[in-house]
């Protein structure tokens, strides 16, 4: 316990005013004769020892009245045993979750009051660290505490969702960032049900933390603020989704789009206003209703008339707990026709003898048969979606490095049981890169030609080549006695997994049952190694019925284990084949993800310009980079693109080449447009189950704070101790009145004061 | 000590007024106005009893004889003069004088405060009234022990001898009334009328035996208990030590409010006591605050006893005493007699 006025301390020796005066009243006394002694003798010898003890009582409670008025003007400290002393300095890391769900119900606001409190109470020498939880991967700044809080006004809640084990994470990396030894470490947020790693991985997470704590010395002190304890309404509508129906938008052709609303308030709404803004124009408006706790839809039908970027977007007019997901865009590319090309590696004169045939035919029906019917058709071209061109041999290099900067590039480049990438092999590297670099799409078939080692030196390829897997190695492997499927042990081939809607690419042919993909044999297929230190980022899109991958994808190249020609498989002469293909080319170059992403993920720009200019949702401008192509050939996604990181806030991001850094040769000058956008999830306003919540404190030893008020006061308790001088000032008037009520009261017997009152019991048998 | 040193000439004609009557038969030496165990001639008849040779042949009821044709002998009541002897405590305790008790006489005389002037002044007003009535009065003090006493007479000058012993200042020991009492009845004549004038602060078991041993010799007895107003309500606030004025190396240092009730409680148990012994006894008992006027506080007490209110227990003080006063004594007081006017009045 410390004192704050110590001098006020000797204040205490004032109980020997009692005390001597009790021993001068015990000394003064007046003498008399008495007459009655035989009674008061009598009330003496039985009352003595009470007497003593009302005496002594007595005597405590005078004495205790100076020293605990004493002790109360001292202004006592009360601090607990992991207190810090108040004069050391301390590193406060302070993490917030500025995620969108902060919002909701004045929960910013409870978070801004616990953080300002927390750093009006740091002393001049004390620095602060804060860190964002849509910004865990940014670089730690130790500000001072007026610093501190002018950084804190600019923290805009409107991030992706919070991971508190990440955060955790990052609060721990720190405190060795830390420039004073004493730190503590304070996480204020609402604890969103989606806040922890499903399953039990995040207490692992939290284990690990922990090991990490004890080892610093001293260890930092870990307190935890949930102000969604607080929260009064949460009523909340949210446009939960918004994708077109089609898996590309073309320019000229319809495209519908619908949006998702859901209501997680308990109260019914009723003709919703909600409306569709194309390209920044509101273009329609519609009227929704929605049940509680229901999910209502809205469609809206759009017809591109540009090619390149568009965005669409569909907002609610509705008042409730979050109003930022009121609102939710879409970013699209609109393109005038798919271009690919078939790269054939077996060509041949013979009719669906080469190798592309099949698949010609199944991205471009209509000109395939225009070509065999009428040698004229060629000028109905526009019936098919996919316009494709082959190339055999290494002439694709040379168109390609013509038309990579040019309207003439193509989406899709399909290499069709081609030996080598080409004859100029880094040549050709490096191409392929600038093609992926600005946002190009490969499609690879293995097949007879194919030199694997080649290939595999293409880091952009998902998978290894490996070994040749035939029908006479399931032979064998029946021999050995190996499950195998009795379907495979009939047909000597392997079967293909429906892919059902397992897969968005596939999932338009889900309606047409599993019956199209039975007959489908596959007699040999390439063994496909997936790399697994990052299995997240490949997605196997078919496999047979053993499980093996056939075809996977990665980012925008898909790799398949067989050929694209009848020679491996009976895929190309199954009816499931057209749409098939169809189905991934448009999936593939229709495809949203470049366009859209998480907020706090980065956007990818294309290689196109050297530098851009980056308008974001707040109408802040910032410059991006281009990497240029290394010379050594080995180039990642990031060395092919520009990356732009500051993609925390939700909305659209235009992206404006700067004009001097644009290649001469290029044509395109247009605005790139990207949509950074908060998932669904984040509107979901409820918290983690208080067990959860109670494990991650327990767990880290930290305490769990409800009130931002609470949280302020035991931190202070903690640095500077509690100051208890209103407890002792009320202790003192309790003892007063004490002593009072002591010196009238309790030296009375109950039956006596009752016989004051009452007349002699004798008086009324007196006749 | 005079007799005008203590009453006034109101006082004392008030006193001589009063008729003391005994309420059972007394033996007499001379006739008087109370009625006595022996039959005689006065006009009271008593009863008829059979003839008997030797019997005066003018006491026959010839009326009788004509009625019955028997012969009845008429006989009378006899009334006689009483013979009281007033028993006075001169203990150590009766010499506590309060500072509300009254102011017997000037300070020229050694007449004071003291619950002993108290007792003496009481006395002597008994003495005064029982001679204006041509009956005899003795005296016995007493403190551990019998002291002075005379025996009963009926000259008036025999007034002077009772103030000739009670002036002076005697006594001082411990009272052991039990005791004291058991000795007196050695020489108390039979069927006489004893009034004890007491503090009462003894034993109220041992005076409860003495008592019944008093009324088994057919004595009257009337028991004026006297007290100071500071030991009924018992005043004092600070710290004090208090000296025992019947045993001078007793003393206790006390906080006085601390006791005040207890003590209180403690003197309501004794007195219930006592009053309790008296009842079981027939005796008639009376508080008689040393702040009461005595012949205010005579006056009540015989106009009580006349009219039968006093059988047990009776409690007379100042109605007219300051709110010190514990409202139990008030009420007892106005449960008694209103106020000595109106007692007069009756």
């Amino acid at each position: 316990m410390n004192f704050l006025n110590l001098g006020l301390l000797a204040g205490t020796l004032a109980f020997v005013v009692p005390l001597a005066i009790h021993l001068l009243f015990r000394s003064r006394y007046r003498s008399m004769d008495w007459g009655a002694m035989f009674l008061l003798q009598d009330v003496v010898a039985k009352n003595r020892r009470r007497m003593q003890w009302h005496q002594w009582i007595l005597l405590a409670l005078r004495c205790a009245i100076p020293i605990l008025l004493a002790l109360a003007m001292a202004r006592p400290l009360l601090s607990s045993a992991r207190a810090l002393p108040g004069s050391e300095p301390l590193t406060l890391i302070l993490c917030l979750d500025d995620s969108r769900s902060m919002q909701a119900s004045g929960r910013l606001d409870r978070v801004l009051q616990a953080t300002n409190g927390l750093i009006e109470n740091l002393s001049r020498g004390d620095e602060v660290i804060v860190i964002r939880t849509s910004r865990l991967a940014a670089s730690f700044q130790r500000s001072a505490p007026r610093d501190a809080l002018a950084e804190l006004t600019e923290v805009q809640f409107a991030g992706p969702p919070a991971d508190y084990t990440n955060a955790l994470t990052a609060c721990l990396d720190a405190c060795k960032e830390a420039s004073h030894p004493n730190r503590r470490i304070v996480i204020c947020g609402d604890f969103q049900s989606n806040g922890l790693a499903a399953g039990n991985r995040w207490i692992d997470a939290v284990e690990d933390a922990q090991v990490r704590l004890e080892r610093m010395t001293p260890t930092p002190r870990v307190d935890l603020l949930n102000v969604s304890q607080m929260d009064d309404v949460l009523d909340n509508v949210v446009v939960e989704s918004l994708l077109p129906n089609a898996p590309a938008v073309l320019k000229d052709r319809a495209v519908s789009f619908t949006a998702k609303i859901r209501n997680d308030s308990d109260r019914p709404i009723s003709r919703l206003t909600g409306r569709w803004i194309y390209n920044g124009q509101s273009v329609q408006t519609t009227n929704v209703d929605i049940e509680p706790r229901g999910m209502a839809a809205a469609s809206f039908t759009l017809t591109p008339e540009t090619s390149g970027d568009h965005t669409l977007a569909f907002a609610i007019e509705h008042t409730d707990a979050i109003v930022s997901d009121n609102r939710r865009r879409l970013g699209f590319h609109a393109s005038p026709q798919i271009r690919v090309w078939l790269v054939d590696g077996n060509p041949s004169d013979e009719p669906l003898q080469s190798e592309t045939d099949f698949l010609r035919l199944a991205l471009s029906p209509f000109a395939f048969a225009s070509v065999n019917q009428n040698s004229q058709a060629s000028t109905n071209p526009r019936s098919d979606l996919v316009s494709s061109r082959v190339f055999t041999g290494s002439r694709w290099s040379n168109e390609l490095s013509r038309a990579i900067n040019t309207t003439d590039r193509p989406d899709v480049i399909v290499f069709a049981n081609v030996k080598q990438v080409g004859s100029r092999r880094d040549t050709d590297n490096d191409l392929l890169d600038r093609y992926l670099g600005m946002d190009g799409k490969i499609v690879f078939f293995d097949g007879d030609q194919v030199d694997s080692k080649s290939w595999n030196d293409q880091s952009w390829l998902p998978a290894k080549i490996d070994r040749l897997i035939t029908a006479s190695d399931v032979q064998a492997i029946i021999e050995n006695e190996t499950t195998v499927s009795a379907e495979i042990q009939e047909n000597l081939g392997f079967t293909i997994e429906p892919p059902r809607g397992r897969q968005s690419v596939w999932g338009s042919l889900q309606d047409a049952g599993d019956g199209i993909w039975e007959e489908v044999r596959v007699g040999r297929y390439r063994r496909l190694l997936i790399d697994d230190s990052n299995p997240a980022t490949t997605t196997v899109l078919l496999r047979t019925s053993d499980q093996a991958a056939l075809a996977i994808r990665r980012s925008n190249v898909i790799q398949f284990a067989i050929g694209c020609d009848a020679e491996w498989s009976t895929l190309p002469l199954r009816a499931v084949y057209l749409p098939m293909m169809q189905q991934l080319i448009l999936d593939l170059v229709g495809s949203l993800e470049s366009m859209n992403v998480v907020a706090g993920q980065p956007m990818l720009v294309p290689g196109t310009a050297s530098s851009w200019t980056v308008v974001s949702p707040d109408g802040s401008t910032s410059t991006l980079q281009t990497n240029p192509p290394s010379d050594s050939g080995a180039t990642t996604d990031d060395q092919r693109s520009g990356v732009f990181s500051e993609t925390q806030l939700a909305g659209i991001y235009r992206f404006r080449p700067d004009s001097e850094s644009q290649p001469d040769d290029s044509t395109s000058s247009q605005t790139l447009l990207r949509v950074a956008e908060i998932p669904a999830e984040e509107s979901d306003l409820r918290s983690l189950e208080s067990s959860q919540i109670e494990t991650f404190a327990n767990r880290l030893n930290a305490r769990l704070f409800d009130s931002p008020e609470s949280l302020i006061e035991a931190t202070a308790t903690d640095r500077f101790g509690q100051e208890i001088w209103r407890p002792m000032m009320f202790l003192v008037l309790l003892v007063l009145i004490t002593e009072l009520l002591w010196q009238q009261f309790a030296g009375r017997p109950k039956s006596a004061a009752t016989a004051w009152k009452a007349p002699f019991a004798s008086a009324g048998s007196r006749q | 000590m005079r007799f005008p040193d203590l009453f006034t000439s109101r006082d004392a004609s008030r006193a001589a007024a009063l008729q003391w009557i005994a309420r059972q038969a007394v033996e007499g030496l001379t006739a008087g106005r109370h009625r006595s165990p022996h039959k005689g001639s006065s006009v009271e008849f008593k009863e008829h009893r059979p003839y008997v040779p030797g019997d005066e042949l003018r006491n026959i009821d010839w009326r009788a004889f004509g009625k019955s044709d028997r012969l009845y002998i008429r006989e009378f009541e006899e009334e006689t003069n009483l013979r009281c002897t007033l028993l006075v405590d001169r203990s150590g305790s009766m010499k506590y004088a309060g500072s509300r008790a009254l102011q017997l006489t000037d300070s020229s005389t050694s007449i004071g405060k003291r619950k002993q002037d108290y007792a003496t002044a009481v006395a002597v007003a008994i003495a005064y009234m029982m001679l204006s009535s041509q009956d005899a009065v003795g005296l016995m003090t007493f403190d551990d022990r019998i002291g002075d006493s005379l025996p009963p007479r009926t000259t008036p000058s025999h007034l002077q001898s009772l103030l000739a012993i009670l002036a002076g200042d005697s006594g001082g020991g411990e009272t052991d009334l039990g005791t004291v009492i058991r000795q007196a009845m050695l020489k108390l004549p039979r069927r006489s009328l004893v009034v004890l004038i007491s503090d009462g602060l003894g034993d109220p078991e041992s005076l409860g035996k003495a008592l019944a041993s008093l009324r088994a010799q057919r004595q009257e007895v009337v028991f004026l208990q006297i007290l100071d107003p500071d030991e009924i309500d018992f005043p004092f606030h600070d710290r004090i030590e208090f000296r025992d004025l019947e045993n001078t190396d007793h003393r206790e240092i006390i906080d006085s409010r601390q006791i005040r009730s207890r003590y209180i409680e403690s003197l309501q148990r004794h007195n219930s006591t006592l009053e309790a012994a008296c009842r079981r006894n027939r005796v008639d008992h009376a508080l008689i605050t040393s702040d009461v006027p005595v012949v205010d506080a005579l006056a009540r007490f015989v106009a009580l006893r006349r009219g039968g209110g006093v059988s047990g227990a009776l409690s007379l003080n100042n109605p007219a005493a300051p709110d010190s006063t514990p409202p139990t004594y008030k009420a007892v007081a106005s449960k008694a007699s209103s106020s000595p006017e109106d007692i007069s009045s009756r």
